[in-house]
């Protein structure tokens, strides 16, 4: 009998790793097919661009833009416009904090436009900057919960630790901007909180969280409703400059040329349409 | 041969932030201000949330595994749910309703004057909300393989609830709660999404380790790479002490 049970447990124990075996093939099998799939995808998007490029005639462009978060409401606008003007046109923006985007363009995403909130973001990629080019301005508002719950009435609010106030983290553009309207108002501001991004931090006003946040006037306009706009004075005020540019190598491939349709629309028609949005001339 | 891609897929990725990382400057960067804050910070909010998940989480998973409720799946459900919800909607969620226009934020802002939302205490609700469903569902699973013969002996020998608790399944269940802990622990050292939805960013009072691995890689990417092998090495310590201390137990019972 107890020359039998070992035997028996030697058995059980090897059948059930032969099974975990077999279920970790199974999934590295399945990871490998999807690592694969999407390397063939990829390189069927390349295949495909290729072929357009000899059949210019038919011009179905497809741009990545990789957009500043204050500008993913105007630009989604004026893709439509693009796509609407160009059939077979397709844009697809990516939006969030200008430096994280520079970052990941710098490390290879496959952007083939960019649009930043200030000129630092555009130098952080370098010489993938293709053109740079101002295509419009904004300023800075101080953007509070419907109703003002807290009665802020200007920037100083950012120096007084009884209002909760919230900025810009400091690597992103207007984390940037605030800083520096805010040392020309001679002030030390005492935040709660430095958001990632321009547009979490309007969230946070809008959801009430925050007694005020320094953001873009472009932004205050897109939350109307939920959020309202205290002014910052003329003298502390700061111009953001906007650029756009094609990325990649100046000659380089048939998404060149969509890129610079679209690059060329936001430096046109587009301009009406930023006009419309709050945005001031480049 | 499969197994072999499958284990360098998932080594790659740590073994090159290992090659990439600015070793020159791994002393200077630990022991910059910012630094230290988001480790002081992290380690700090991770240990209070891993005692509130103890505290709070062991009594739960008692009653989810021996009481017997309408109701009782459900509950279970639920309190496993943050394990599978993506975390930013935990914050999402926990600004609903502890904002302080949420449901129970204002009543906390108005009566007691407590605003959790870019607090340190947010920061630990935030991470104890993502945690304490692992060591509420690992104990859980340890009181119902244990059998409740040796409870109910005790009980017939006289043993008041409270005793019986105390001298016959804390002790039996012991692996699993510290293997409750750890992994509660670990996960709330982790933490990004709900943390940053809800506490918000602040160095020193907000800003944890993870977020300051975020934020780093748009100013200093080295410095991100030197916090995100810091976060690497505490992981790995704490897979080897489940390995070597608790796992083997947990497997036995």
């Amino acid at each position: 009998m107890s020359r039998a049970a070992p035997v028996d447990r030697g058995e059980h124990r090897a059948r059930p790793r032969r099974r975990s075996v077999a279920l970790l093939g199974a999934g590295v099998v399945v990871v490998g097919v999807a690592l694969l799939g999407v390397t063939m995808a990829s390189c069927a998007d390349d295949a495909g661009t290729a072929d357009a490029a000899s059949d210019r005639s038919s011009v179905p462009g497809t741009v990545v833009v990789f957009a500043a978060s204050s500008l993913s409401d105007v630009f989604t606008t004026i893709a439509a416009d693009v796509e609407r003007a160009s059939p077979g046109f397709d844009v697809q923006i990516n939006s969030g904090s200008s430096s994280t985007l520079a970052q990941q363009i710098a490390a290879g995403a496959p952007a083939t436009v960019f649009a930043s909130a200030d000129r630092a973001a555009m130098e952080r990629i370098g010489p993938a900057a293709v053109s740079p080019a101002v295509f419009a301005t904004n300023q800075l508002a101080i953007a509070v919960p419907a109703g003002n719950p807290a009665g802020v009435s200007g920037i100083g609010a950012f120096g007084e630790p009884s209002v909760r106030t919230g900025l810009c983290a400091a690597a992103a553009p207007c984390g940037r901007y605030a800083r520096q309207s805010l040392e020309r108002a001679g002030i030390t501001p005492t935040p709660v909180t430095e958001e990632p991004d321009v547009r979490s931090l309007l969230a946070k006003v809008a959801s009430g969280d925050l007694d005020a946040g320094l953001v873009y006037a472009t932004d205050v306009r897109a939350a109307a409703g939920s959020v309202d706009a205290v002014a910052v004075a003329p003298a502390d005020q700061v111009q953001a400059q906007y650029l756009i540019t094609a990325v990649g190598a100046p000659d380089g491939g048939p998404s060149a040329s969509a890129a610079a349709t679209f690059v060329d629309w936001v430096l046109g028609p587009g301009q009406q349409t930023l006009r419309a949005a709050g945005f001031g001339a480049p | 041969m499969l197994a072999s891609l499958g284990a360098a897929f998932l080594c790659l990725p740590i073994v090159a932030l290992v090659v990439e990382a600015p070793w020159s400057r791994f002393v200077d960067v630990l022991t910059s201000p910012a630094v230290r804050a988001a480790l002081v910070l992290s380690l700090g909010t991770s240990s209070i949330a891993a005692a509130f998940s103890v505290v709070l989480g062991v009594p739960l998973a008692w009653v989810l595994a021996r009481a017997d409720f309408v109701g009782r799946g459900l509950l279970r459900g639920v309190v496993a749910l943050p394990i599978v919800l993506p975390p930013v909607v935990g914050g999402v969620a926990l600004l609903a309703a502890l904002g302080r226009r949420g449901v129970l934020g204002g009543i906390l802002e108005s009566r007691f004057g407590v605003v959790l939302p870019f607090s340190t205490a947010g920061v630990v609700v935030a991470q104890t909300f993502v945690a304490m469903p692992f060591l509420v569902v690992t104990v859980e699973a340890a009181l119902r393989a244990h059998r409740s013969g040796d409870e109910d002996a005790a009980v017939v020998l006289g043993a008041s609830r409270w005793r019986t608790f105390r001298e016959v399944t804390l002790p039996s269940t012991a692996p699993a709660v510290m293997a409750g802990v750890v992994l509660a622990w670990a996960r709330a050292l982790g933490e990004f999404g709900a943390t940053v939805t809800f506490a918000g960013n602040l160095q020193g009072r907000t800003q944890t380790l993870p977020l300051a691995v975020y934020l780093g890689l748009e100013s200093d990417p080295g410095a991100a790479t030197v916090m995100s092998l810091v976060l690497v090495a505490v992981s790995l310590a704490v897979l080897v002490g489940l390995r070597s201390r608790w796992l083997p137990e947990l497997v036995r019972r």
